[in-house]
């Protein structure tokens, strides 16, 4: 890529001198940003563009917070698509002559596109556009809950940044001990779910047996868009604690038949909302089949991070609580005597009780339900579980205590949960799922829903 | 397979430098080397997992193979990633005398081959003791923003003079050893980075040139330490033999010994002394070399007992001691034989930096050698101080 640089570097510095000759207030900055946004609009040669992009994209990066807020509301008033227009054109677009209609719809994609959607597409200059503008969506996403009018802007922004990052442009890789240090300590930064302490740590997470697969564009080519661990193990592991462990030996390979997902993490803030994770899962599952095929399950190992946040919002009430309970309540209160329910889950996890069999069986239960009972619209509150049953994965065990660490015990009282992905009917349960809100739970879980789903 | 935060770091430190290097690995060590470009570089780290002091005979020996395969290889550089709270105790004087060893063996390394050496010091435990004496003879010293060091550690300090300032804490951290210039520099977050801050160290060799522009800049911040509560009138008075006009070392050739002849306990007043007789040694007033064109320096009184306390950390102690090393064993490199004769007490890491790096030494019979005072050893060990009379000669 180094002689493609170059000449991009060279026709910068071509445009540069170009600008200076038209204006050299121009290339002083003696202009704001916004009227620098107008000139790149109207530019037509590639040279000056380039130039004037570049120097669009340094003084937005310069800019303080109160400057890019004043760029962004440019954005969303001076920029926006000619409202009008769109709609005299999609009028026209029901007009019988099949030649005006597709006249009109070409009008109307380039009316759509006008203003803000082409200064995006001309900001993107080869090397550093791409990263820049991830970057810029990263802090509007930032500003938006103080500034929600700046909505619209966050949309054109998205929907071209999920046009360049589309499926087929992604690049997937195995990352191992290996991988270039500056790579491995992205993961070490981007690690959201369960922390990586240090190189150690990191090791451990990519040798023997575990793995860690990701997907990387070439815009950005050191730095994974997400990424995914995988540990191999003999059983469905219901338990975090291996997995974060660096000094758990290392188990035998061959002996392992399943790939358990333990740790998921998106990457890049400024790519919010454009989902690379079905297609990774999807895409890991395919390598493993094919590099290591004693494999047969594949199963993750994942938080349950809306739980407490719900009883906390009151979507699980005490009484609700009470309820999944049910005949349990009563050793509950004696074994908990002086808290209620909601205190016990919310505030005091830390006092549950592994060797009581009451409470593994109470929380046994109200995993079950928050996951299948508790929604958002037609699809399960839980983040997580929307994101793996949308996937077209199965709720296969809960676990009450597979996660006793604070974080754990915080978000979801120490429960964690196994998706299957069965892949004979990851497409079925999907389908079921997008169609119906059908949430597919394995049989040995299916008559504890059927109660649950009475109360509920 | 490493599992432990020192050697992990190391080893991808290496991997960032070459993925072709050769790597050999034992229980308690790693090592590498590895080419890039057209330098040669070799690295070592041991198993931060040891909580106490883990620079045992056993790890010395490891270490001296990894030392001699890289200056037999002509490496341009060694990078030492020490992790570790200093010599094992309970291997007592075995153990203070294999890192005398290491540490005259890096000192050869800086004196008579043009290899840079590097010590990184790790984060998982730190470093104090004897690992830190061996951190200090190498050329630079490399810290991570978080890491700790010290000659003594708090546990240690506090336990056998306390203090209640809550400085004492501050002066263990990296920033503050790179104030006092124990540390050359903190090492930065990524790394790549740190390979490419790494890869620009270069060979600066131990010179007569070179040992008094480090006693000077000692000696700058040892009057600025000394003079620091008083005012400028009163200073011939008080210290009329620091006297910044007074050369302190003059006159000092004619004495029969060196040293410290009793008891007292050693901290970095008494070591500059001590670097101040040594210095007519390197050098006379004229610009000449001193001991140099003899054969033997003085006898070296080497009772020496390390001043256990948070005021000698605040100062950069490990300075202190390094420039003691470093003095005499240039003199030694030198061709000048270094005598040494304990003939009562020693311990800790001044006994190592300054009577242990003698050519020859004399233990009389009845002296008492102990890597830490009875009552630390207690503490730290639960077990009895082993006794000084187990000491042979080498």
């Amino acid at each position: 890529m180094k002689w493609i640089n170059r000449l991009i570097g060279s026709v910068t510095d071509k445009g540069k001198e170009l600008l200076n000759a038209e204006d050299p207030a121009r290339i002083k900055g003696k202009y704001s940003l916004q009227d620098d946004c107008t000139a790149l609009l109207s530019y037509r040669g590639d040279a000056t563009a380039l130039a004037m992009a570049h120097q669009i994209l340094d003084r937005y990066a310069a800019s303080s917070r109160d400057e890019k807020i004043a760029f962004f509301h440019y954005l969303s008033s001076d920029l926006s698509p000619d409202f009008e227009k769109l709609s005299s054109l999609a009028l026209a677009l029901s007009n019988d002559n099949d030649a005006d209609a597709e006249t009109a719809y070409k009008q109307l994609q380039a009316t759509l596109n006008d203003g803000r959607k082409t200064l995006f597409e001309l900001l993107n200059i080869p090397g550093s556009g791409t990263p820049a503008l991830v970057q810029m969506r990263s802090e509007l996403l930032d500003l938006l809950p103080t500034h929600p009018e700046l909505s619209v802007v966050d949309i054109d922004l998205k929907t071209t940044l999920e046009t360049w990052f589309n499926r087929g442009f992604l690049e997937f890789k195995e990352i191992d001990w290996h991988t270039p240090a500056d790579v491995l300590e992205r993961l070490i930064e981007y690690e959201a779910v369960h922390e990586i302490k240090d190189w150690a740590d990191l090791k451990r997470r990519l040798s023997g047996d575990r793995a860690c697969f990701a997907f990387f564009h070439p815009a950005l080519p050191d730095d994974p868009l997400i990424f995914v661990q995988v540990g191999f193990t003999a059983d469905i592991s219901e338990r975090i604690d291996p997995f974060l462990n660096h000094a758990q030996p290392v188990s035998d390979l061959s002996a392992a038949n399943t790939a358990i997902f333990y740790s998921i993490s998106n990457c890049q803030t400024g790519l919010r909302g454009i989902s690379f994770g079905n297609f990774l899962i999807k895409q890991v599952v395919q390598h493993i089949q094919t590099e290591r095929p004693h494999i047969k399950y594949f199963s993750t190992l994942s938080p349950i991070p809306g739980l407490t946040r719900s009883i906390d919002k009151n979507y699980l009430t005490e009484d609700e609580l009470q309820e999944i309970a049910g005949p349990l309540l009563i050793s509950l209160q004696k074994r908990y005597a002086e808290l209620s329910l909601t205190e016990l889950l919310k505030d005091r996890s830390d006092r549950l009780d592994e060797s009581h069999e009451d409470t593994v069986s109470f929380l046994n239960e109200l995993g079950l339900y928050y996951l299948t009972q508790v929604k958002r619209g037609s699809e399960p509150y839980d983040p997580v579980a929307r994101f793996h049953l949308s996937n077209g994965a199965s709720i296969y065990r809960i676990n009450p205590f597979g996660n006793r660490k604070n974080y754990g015990l915080k978000s979801s009282a120490g429960l964690m949960v196994n998706y299957l992905y069965d892949l004979e009917r990851v497409e079925m349960n999907h389908e079921e799922f997008k169609q119906k809100g059908t949430i597919d739970v394995h049989p040995q879980l299916q008559k504890n829903k059927k109660r649950l789903r009475a109360l509920s | 397979m490493t599992t432990n935060a020192n050697q992990a770091q190391a080893e991808k430190l290496a991997l960032s430098i070459s993925s072709d290097g050769q790597f050999e690995r034992s229980d308690i060590s790693f090592s590498w080397i590895g080419h890039h470009n057209d330098e040669t570089t070799a690295i070592w780290a041991n198993d931060s997992r040891i909580a106490h002091g883990c620079i045992t005979s056993e790890l010395a020996d490891e270490l001296t193979t990894f030392l001699i395969k890289a200056e037999n290889d002509s490496v341009t550089r060694i990078i030492l990633c020490i992790d570790s709270a200093g010599i094992d105790l309970k291997q007592s004087w075995r153990a203070m005398k294999a890192t005398a060893k290491l540490i005259k063996r890096l000192l050869h390394l800086r004196t008579k081959h043009a290899i840079a050496t590097i010590a990184i010091l790790g984060t998982e435990v730190g470093c104090y003791g004897g690992a830190y004496l061996l951190a200090s003879s190498c050329q630079y010293v490399l810290g991570y923003p978080q890491g700790r060091s010290g000659v003594s550690g708090e546990k240690v300090i506090q336990h056998l003079n306390p203090s209640n300032s809550r400085l004492n804490s501050l002066f263990y951290s990296a920033p503050f050893r790179v104030m006092n210039k124990e540390v050359f520099a903190l090492l930065p977050a990524s790394m790549m980075q740190q390979r490419d801050l790494i890869l620009t160290l270069q060979h600066q060799p131990l010179t007569q040139q070179s040992l008094m522009a480090e006693f000077k800049e000692l000696e700058a911040c040892y009057l600025e330490d000394k003079y620091a509560a008083l005012t400028p009138a009163c200073l011939p008075t008080q210290f009329p033999e620091l006297s910044p006009t007074q050369s302190p070392s003059k006159n000092q050739t004619s004495k029969s010994t060196l040293g410290f002849q009793e008891a007292t306990e050693i901290g970095c007043s008494e070591l500059f002394g001590f670097i101040e007789q040594l210095l007519p040694y390197l050098t006379d007033h004229s610009g000449h070399k001193g001991a140099l064109t003899l054969n033997k320096l003085p006898l070296i009184m080497g009772n020496c007992e390390q001043q256990f306390s948070f005021l000698n950390e605040q100062k950069g102690y490990s300075r202190y001691l390094g420039l003691c090393m470093k003095l005499l064993r240039y003199l030694s490199e030198s061709g000048v034989r270094v005598r040494v004769k304990v003939n009562k007490r020693g311990n800790g890491a001044a006994f190592i930096a300054l009577s242990l790096m003698a050519d020859i030494i004399i233990i009389e019979e009845g002296s008492s050698i102990y890597p830490l005072p009875d009552k630390a050893i207690t503490l730290l060990t639960h077990t009895n101080t082993l006794k000084g009379n187990e000491w042979r000669i080498p």
